[in-house]
């Protein structure tokens, strides 16, 4: 079995992005709360901000932009069957449409027909940054 | 195009700790990015289909079951994401699956711990628009897993 020991890994020519063969890495994490009512970034991975907005609604910014716009999120919410209430975090185009570097954020709930805030919400990005 | 094949990658100064060049001029840490851990898991048969650090699942209840990892978190703030899918024709309805209960990892009653992960789906009775949502479990119910590992 062969082992690299190595701090950095780049492409060939010095500053291109590595191809890893059949594996994506996640490029941007987002754990967040909103405890408070307010959206509260917990941990992150390339997220410059999160900036809440009216109720259930947020932007999160990438500290490094996507190459383009039709990257994918993937997400983590609560889910109550006995009250039948179930969270989606949802890409909120609504108010702002998402951007390389930005994407507005809504967490609904089932069980009203209102949008709302919920304790932790976790999202993950896969694509292609710039 | 140059390649590299080798059968580990460790860090030279920390082992998990490797930056890798992700866009033009971005560098990300390889460790973060990776997947550390996956589920598909059939809930109505209580059969995993596949999976990656999970170690066991246990069926709960109906719709909540919850599992084990096999390489625990460094704590319980990591990011789980949850995926439904409907393959019985006969009773496809649509709902969510995700965290069980209330999702906060840093309570005492936590359903995200750094060992295991407490899930619920919820389905609609049918795919009849205005069906009334009932608790109810999926043919495949799908984790994706990011975070550190201890």
């Amino acid at each position: 079995m062969g082992t690299l020991k190595v701090d950095t890994v780049v492409g060939s020519d010095g500053t291109s992005p590595v191809t890893l063969t059949k594996q994506s890495a996640a490029k941007a994490l987002l754990l967040f709360n909103q405890l408070s009512g307010t959206a509260t970034s917990v941990r992150t991975l390339n997220i410059g901000s999160l900036v809440d907005g009216a109720n259930g609604m947020s932007t999160v910014s990438f500290t490094s932009s996507f190459d383009a716009v039709d990257y994918c999120h993937l997400t983590g919410g609560a889910t109550d069957s006995d009250n039948l209430n179930c969270a989606t975090i949802n890409r909120d185009n609504s108010a702002a449409a998402a951007t390389t570097s930005s994407m507005p954020i809504l967490v609904q709930v089932s069980s009203t027909t209102t949008d709302d805030n919920r304790d932790f919400n976790s999202v993950g990005w896969w694509g292609d940054l710039a | 195009m140059s390649e590299i094949k080798v059968d580990t990658l460790t860090g030279k100064t920390t082992a998990n700790d490797i930056t890798v060049t992700v866009g033009a001029t971005a560098t990300q840490s390889l460790e973060l990015g990776l997947t550390k851990g996956l589920l598909n898991y059939n809930q109505i048969t209580d059969t995993v289909t596949d999976s990656l650090n999970i170690s066991s699942v246990s069926d709960d209840s109906t719709s909540i079951f919850t599992t084990t990892h096999i390489n625990n978190h460094t704590d319980a703030l990591y990011f789980p994401s949850t995926t439904p899918i409907v393959e019985n024709g006969s009773s496809r309805g649509g709902g969510l699956f995700g965290i069980s209960g209330d999702y906060n990892p840093v309570s005492s009653s936590a359903s995200i711990t750094t060992s295991t992960m407490k899930f619920e789906s919820c389905r609609a009775s049918s795919h009849v628009n205005g069906a009334t949502a009932t608790g109810g479990e999926y043919d495949r119910a799908t984790v994706i897993v990011c975070g550190s590992l201890a």
